[in-house]
């Protein structure tokens, strides 16, 4: 089977042609770096994302914290782990890099925020 | 048994809450009734501003007259309320030989009408006054101006709550019943009784004349489509520029219009509908106006459009005055007690004071009412501070700290003036709410940096993020919280 | 007494986005002592810190940030250089002698006068109301943008259903996050024949979620008296001009527009620089200098940026030239106006004095396949790059050395078939 992939690595967005049979390939084409072939073998094989989302704050100046995996996980388990942190909140302070929840895509990652929330002042 | 007011208003639009300031300058009870959320919803809300002199309506109508009188009173309103108000003055263009007749006609006709100040205009002096205006020849009316429609319907209706008068917003009448000496008017917020009705209803007064039995005219909804352009643009022209008024339609034609606020206005279009609250803006509408437009400002190559909008005449649907479709503002005599004031399209907004200050009177002699002592003449509105000299808008924030955060960019609105805006006396809290109260999201970016900070504060408020709305209950802009 | 107090500044840096950052930054590493930052908003960041995916940063600092990490990089930066900060506070007015006015709850109004300025105040996104989409004006229609405050921010939900009219990379990053947060994207309509966002994008937040991509096809209609009931679809020709036939409705509950940026200018034209038409923000040189001496632009207030690496880099230029500017102006060269290919919309910077290598970002009209992309000085090729395809949606970098410039009576950027270029060469 043929497949026409964008990497997207990086911004340039090379146009990789892949070959390949039973999730393996057999021929990569079209890619100007190794990063390249090694996307668009982990495309075939198994799609890996970064997740990006928020989860809810308590006691912050904002009510929500952005958050990130730590590594890639599996595109078909991103919408079952946002589906988890729904109702999941944490507390006011929260440092960016601060790890606020372990191994949510059963593969070992963890999500961290990406941004610092100050604790709310309380009012006088 | 329950209150009987002396009048009840149904309508909150300019001529409603016209009716019920000047009702406020006597002691007597005033109900002002009003099916939308807010004042100013429909075609108050959704027209030129313009202040017209008064010699666009044949001499001898009831248009004529309570135009000429009202675009006076007007003068001494807006300074009494806060509105703001520009007399700027008024061009119509003749483009070709023939209109140069017109011209002349709607100059001996604003004569007859009592309108000061009329002249014919050469070419070059129209290039002089607008060198971007395209014509032949022009009739140059100084007394015309330009008002915020909002603000004047705001504060209309602001100060005749402050003088006494019940107002109920969301509140549709449904049935009106007559009794021996007053009305049972019904809504689906209870009934209330008046001595008096005024129906004042805009585009559904005919619904409430017929309610009473009284089926002799039809609204006719005529909508007409709005371009607005950015302030960027404000240097095109000084004041407005009309074409000759086109033969057919009964209507001004599509004229350009500067704002209070410095945009410019193209419109409107003129087109018979059936559905009276068929607001929208059509393709080949927008496309007309442009063009139009074009012919009187050649220099409109590429406008800057921030919006487009439309508006919906309450035209009567036949003529009642000498192939006029005039105003009805007539005391029933087959129904005693019920003031129908109909048909009330242009130049209504300018006549407006001058209907109300005649019915109040009439109804105060009829009532034998007296004076109320402790009138308010006066409101004080939101204050603008992109309006204030700088020294005068730093010592004002060192009063109210908020007057110095702007929310609005594009507006130069400030935090301040949103909350004034939020609090405002008749509990309005929509977005449209806050938008025409302080011209926040109406400007370029169309509230994408300031509308999601108003929407904090009204949550700051209490309301619920799925209540907050655009403009009124059904109007949800949110679907409650993400998470 | 004046109620008015003034300062004096020798960078003042409009804008605490990453551009301003960046400037704000680079200004005091060149020198400058002064250097103040003035944002709006309540943090900095701008616009980074609604942008919650990843993707930035892989240029400039060759690492995958999200938007608020990428921002924090610079913020962390802004408060070792000991960098003033005065938050939501706004510029209301500039003047061509570098004098500002600035409004803030805290100290009122305050008069800035700066040794030189940067402008960077980003851009603004283009509304539904420009579009003059036929129809009523129901609840329920939000810029991608707005949409974005609203879900990563606020925590607050837009709506249900959504249709997203452009394909522009708010757009397409909405997409994807409506989806996550439980919305239904019924699909994303694009009225040019090839996506508008970056192709990375259109991989990663439509394919991934199986969002089709509608192109060549526009919203002619809205409906719905309160919120939004349905939108009307429609085909369009090679002109982009709506087919009376082929059209559909579709039942939504939401409109989001991701339909370009504008840069925000209205500042800059207060203090007399000169706009160009095409990118919507000030002309520049390879210093970032605007025409009005000792003011500078940089990010997406000059031209709007693909990746935001890219603004922080042309901003970091800005920023140093700011700085040496507030310590001692200098007189201005003669500029040279770079010429254009047809094919080029627009170029930034537009103008050259000579005065350091530069990398003049060019974008084309449409997609063009296998061409070479060279600059030429007077009538001699000075440089030429071979490129398997170019597309509007992303930006083309070109190098052009200082020393190409001057002397020079001409330049320009051309944009070759690769098959006509070959006969040059000979």
């Amino acid at each position: 089977m043929k497949r026409d992939l964008i990497c997207t690595i990086c911004p340039l967005g090379c146009k990789v042609m892949a070959t390949y049979a039973h999730k393996k390939a057999t021929a990569i084409c079209g890619n100007r770096c190794p990063k390249g072939e090694a996307y668009a073998l982990s495309e075939i094989r198994n799609p890996r994302r970064i997740l990006t989302t928020t989860i809810k704050v308590e006691g912050g100046i904002f009510p929500l914290v952005s958050v990130r995996t730590n590594r890639p996980i599996s595109r078909d388990s991103m919408r079952r782990v946002v589906k988890n942190l729904h109702n999941t909140f944490v507390k006011a302070p929260i440092e960016i890099g601060d790890r606020l929840a372990h191994g949510v895509s059963g593969s070992g990652s963890d999500i961290v925020a990406t941004r610092s929330i100050p604790k709310k002042k309380a009012k006088p | 048994m329950d209150k009987c007011y002396d009048v009840i208003i149904i309508g909150a639009g300019v001529v409603g809450s016209a009716v019920a300031r000047e009702m406020s300058r006597y002691k007597g009870s005033v109900l002002l009734l009003e099916k939308e959320h807010d004042v100013a919803c429909g075609a108050s809300g959704a027209n030129s501003g313009v202040i017209h002199a008064g010699f666009n309506v044949p001499t001898g109508s009831l248009k004529a007259r309570f135009n000429v009188k009202g675009a006076k009173l007007l003068r001494t309103i807006a300074e009494e309320l806060d509105v703001p108000m520009k007399f700027t003055g008024k061009l119509v263009v003749a483009l070709k030989g023939p209109e140069l007749a017109q011209l002349k006609h709607l100059k001996a006709q604003g004569e007859a009408n009592g309108v000061r100040g009329l002249k014919i205009i050469s070419k070059d002096e129209l290039r002089r006054l607008e060198p971007n205006i395209e014509g032949i020849a022009a009739l140059h009316s100084p007394n015309s101006g330009i008002i915020c429609p909002f603000t004047l319907n705001i504060a209309l209706a602001e100060n005749a709550l402050s003088n006494g008068v019940d107002i109920r917003l969301n509140t549709e009448v449904t049935r009106i019943s007559k009794r021996e000496d007053h009305f049972r008017v019904f809504t689906k917020k209870g009934t209330f009784r008046g001595r008096y009705v005024i129906n004042s209803a805009g585009l559904m007064a005919d619904k409430i004349a017929a309610m009473v039995g009284l089926k002799y005219f039809r609204v006719q909804p005529c909508r007409g489509e709005y371009f607005v352009l950015d302030r960027a643009s404000s240097g095109l022209l000084k004041r407005m520029v009309y074409p000759v008024p086109p033969v057919r339609g009964n209507v001004l034609g599509v004229h350009l219009t500067p704002t209070i606020d410095g945009n410019i206005l193209i419109g409107p279009s003129a087109e018979l509908i059936h559905d009276k609250y068929d607001t929208r803006t059509t393709g080949p509408g927008l496309g007309r106006l442009l063009k139009e437009a074009k012919l009187l400002l050649p220099a409109l190559k590429s406008p800057e459009i921030i919006t487009s909008f439309s508006g919906i005449r309450p035209k009567l649907a036949r003529p009642t005055y000498r192939g006029c479709y005039d105003f009805i503002v007539k005391d029933e005599p087959q129904v005693r007690g019920f003031i129908n004031l109909a048909g009330i399209e242009s130049p209504g907004l300018t006549a407006a004071v001058a209907i109300a200050r005649e019915i109040a009177l009439s109804l105060k002699k009829k009532l034998a009412l007296k004076k109320n002592g402790s009138f308010k003449y006066r409101r004080e509105g939101i204050v603008r501070v992109r309006e204030l000299p700088l020294e005068e808008r730093a010592s004002l924030i060192r009063k109210r700290k908020e007057y110095g955060e702007l929310l609005c960019r594009c507006e130069e609105i400030s935090k301040a003036e949103i909350i004034d805006a939020l609090n405002n006396p008749l509990g309005v809290r929509s977005m449209r709410g806050i938008k025409i109260r302080t011209r926040a999201m109406m400007g370029r970016c169309q509230g994408g940096f300031c509308g999601p900070n108003i929407i904090d504060l009204l949550q700051r408020k209490g309301i619920d993020p799925d209540e907050i709305n655009l403009r009124g209950k059904n109007s949800c802009m949110l679907t409650g919280k993400t998470k | 007494m004046t109620a008015i107090k003034t300062e004096h500044i020798d960078v003042l840096v409009i804008g605490g986005g990453p551009a301003g950052m960046a400037a704000a930054i680079a200004a005091r590493l060149a020198g400058a002592r002064h250097v103040a930052i003035v944002e709006r908003g309540g943090y900095l960041g701008g616009i980074l810190n609604q942008c919650i995916h990843n993707g930035f940063g892989l240029e400039l600092l060759k690492k995958d940030l999200t938007g608020p990490e990428y921002a924090q990089h610079y913020i962390d930066q802004v408060k070792r250089l000991k960098i003033t900060v005065m938050l939501n506070t706004m510029a209301i007015d500039i003047t061509k002698d570098r004098e500002v006015t600035l409004s803030n709850s805290k100290d009122g109004l305050i008069r800035i006068k700066a040794g030189a300025i940067v402008l960077a105040m980003g851009c603004r996104e283009r509304t539904a109301g420009m579009l003059s989409i036929s129809g009523t004006r129901p609840a329920g229609i939000y810029t991608a943008g707005v949409a974005q405050t609203l879900i990563n921010l606020k925590n607050l939900m837009v709506g249900k259903r959504v249709v997203i009219l452009g394909s522009g990379d708010i757009g397409l990053i909405m997409a994807r996050r409506l989806t996550l947060e439980g919305a239904k994207v019924i699909s994303v309509v694009e009225k040019s024949p090839y996506p508008g966002g970056l192709l990375r994008n259109v991989t990663q937040c439509l394919e991934d979620f199986d969002i089709p991509l509608i192109l060549s096809h526009t919203i002619i209609e809205v409906e719905g008296r309160d919120r939004l009931e349905s939108v009307t679809l429609a085909r369009v020709d090679r002109h982009g001009n709506p087919l009376k036939s082929r059209r559909k409705k579709i039942k939504c509950d939401t409109l989001l527009i991701s339909a370009g940026l504008i840069p925000e200018n209205e500042l800059s034209k207060k203090a007399g620089v000169r706009i160009d038409k095409k990118t919507g923000g000030p002309i520049v040189d390879e210093e970032y200098h605007t025409s009005v001496p000792g003011i500078f632009a940089c990010g997406n207030v000059v031209s709007v940026h693909d990746i935001v690496d890219w603004a922080s880099m042309d901003a970091e230029i800005a920023g140093a030239s700011a700085s040496l500017y507030s310590s001692k102006p200098w007189h201005r060269h003669h500029a040279l106006e770079i010429e254009l290919d047809n094919e080029i919309s627009y170029c930034v910077p537009q103008i050259l004095r000579g005065s350091r290598d530069t990398e003049v970002s060019i974008r084309v009209k449409r997609p063009i396949e296998k061409v070479f992309v060279g600059v030429r000085r007077d009538t001699m090729l000075s440089r030429s790059a071979y490129h398997e395809i170019l597309i509007p949606s992303e930006a083309l970098r070109v190098p052009i050395k200082a020393g190409a410039v001057e002397g020079a009576e001409n330049l320009s950027i051309f944009i070759e078939k690769s098959s006509s270029i070959k006969r040059e060469h000979k």
